[in-house]
């Protein structure tokens, strides 16, 4: 059997009800990507299994992804890609994640000569096809560390430490994309457009990933 | 009398401890979830964040409405994307237009921001664009505190319901960090803010 290289994913999101989930979901330039929305308290009424990517939005209550861990870790054995964003905390759900908060420096570009520092880990990883350095470039409120040795880093800090990253193998044949990055926030509350671009990038790395991983499988 | 706050959280950390300098006043920070086990009538003023589940808070419509109706104080933070009472409406962005789009307008003098001039409002480290870049439409008869843009949509405004109690929206982030000084040598205005709602509370502390 031919797999189609460029079968499109299905792609589901959480609602959290938060404004900036809505606002974020239910208006262009990102409504042409979600094929399912889920509230938050209604995970466990979905087989997660259908969709190919799951998207937690940033900020998403932490507290609550927990109670549904299980499922999540189902979802990626099955095969699918779960997307954790920004401040959703997945060292308090998933196991073997370092996180450290830091400051948040919500002035940095204001200082003469300032420069963040982010950094694209692996020019040569496709994501770096989709999201440019300046996409990625904002205040930054955690790291990931220590990581584990199947959490290959996407993107980091200046000083090296981890700010994204994709696990391939813990949850094989699916994997785990987490980042510290809350674009979601700040784009679904109409602020910051460095947020926009990284998302407007994020979608199409994220369906180009899939169709690569589909085709390596045919 | 110490005057009793709620603020519904729905976050992992801490919540805005910062309300816990206020004199006179007690503050319980509870998860938003566990809010509708709970009487509401003893507090004065029960606060809903801009991290809110809204969805959830349209489920608890009417427990918010009963509280309302025995001379509550209700302030929301945040945009509006699920209209969970019959006063509110969906929140409604700005077209950016640069600067102008950003500046801050006071609409009316009011004792909740007496002596906070509009500069502090509109910018913050010289950069414009936090306090507010749309409006959550207020309903007939509310009074507009503040306003945005050339156009003077209502950022701030106050409602008494004819039912009884009354709600105060912020059409943007956390307001406590626009009240507490963000420089050295800035006033501090989060205390007047939350003595005048106290002031006007007809729930007995």
């Amino acid at each position: 059997m031919t797999v189609s290289t460029q079968t499109k994913p299905i792609i589901g999101i959480i609602d959290g009800g938060m404004h900036y989930h809505r606002d974020s979901i239910e208006r262009e330039p990102l409504k042409q990507y979600f094929d399912k929305v889920i509230y938050l308290r209604d995970i466990p009424l979905h087989d997660l299994t259908e969709l190919d990517i799951l998207i937690i939005p940033c900020r998403t209550n932490a507290h609550w992804l927990g109670i549904y861990a299980e499922q999540f870790k189902n979802f990626m054995q099955q095969g699918g890609t779960l997307v954790a964003m920004g401040e959703t905390f997945p060292n308090l759900w998933l196991q073997d994640i370092g996180y450290r908060a830091v400051e948040t420096n919500f002035w940095w570009w204001l200082e003469e000569g300032a420069e963040l520092g982010v950094k694209m880990s692996d020019p040569k990883h496709n994501i770096s096809d989709f999201i440019s350095q300046q996409d990625a470039t904002y205040h930054l409120h955690g790291v990931f560390t220590p990581l584990a040795p199947n959490q290959k880093m996407l993107i980091e800090t200046k000083e090296g430490e981890c700010l994204m990253f994709e696990d391939v193998v813990t949850y094989a044949p699916g994997k785990l994309i987490a980042t510290t990055l809350d674009p979601f926030f700040h784009h679904g509350a109409f602020f910051m457009p460095a947020t926009t671009r990284f998302l407007i990038g994020m979608f199409p790395w994220l369906i180009a990933s899939f169709q690569l991983t589909a085709s390596e499988a045919a | 009398m110490t005057q009793k706050l709620l603020y519904l959280q729905n976050s992992t950390g801490n919540g805005p401890v910062i309300l816990n300098s206020l004199q006179g006043f007690d503050l319980d920070i509870v998860q938003q979830y566990e809010a509708e086990r709970f009487d509401w009538s003893e507090y004065q003023i029960v606060m809903v964040s801009m991290f809110s589940d809204q969805i959830h808070l349209s489920e608890m419509s009417d427990k918010i409405s009963d509280y309302l109706d025995g001379g509550g104080t209700l302030i929301i933070n945040g945009h509006i994307a699920y209209p969970f009472l019959p006063e509110l409406s969906r929140y409604e962005p700005m077209p950016k237009r640069g600067l102008d789009e950003l500046k801050i307008h006071k609409e009316a003098e009011h004792p909740l921001f007496e002596g906070v001039g509009t500069q502090r409002l509109t910018f913050r480290k010289g950069v414009s664009g936090f306090y507010g870049r749309g409006t959550n439409p207020p309903p007939s008869g509310a009074q507009i505190l503040h306003s945005v843009g050339p156009d003077h949509v209502a950022v701030d405004w106050l409602y008494e319901r004819p039912n009884g109690g009354r709600i105060f929206v912020h059409s943007g982030v956390e307001l406590w960090m626009f009240l507490v000084p963000s420089a050295k040598g800035e006033a501090s205005y989060l205390q007047q803010f939350f003595d005048w709602f106290s002031s006007k509370s007809e729930i007995a502390a």
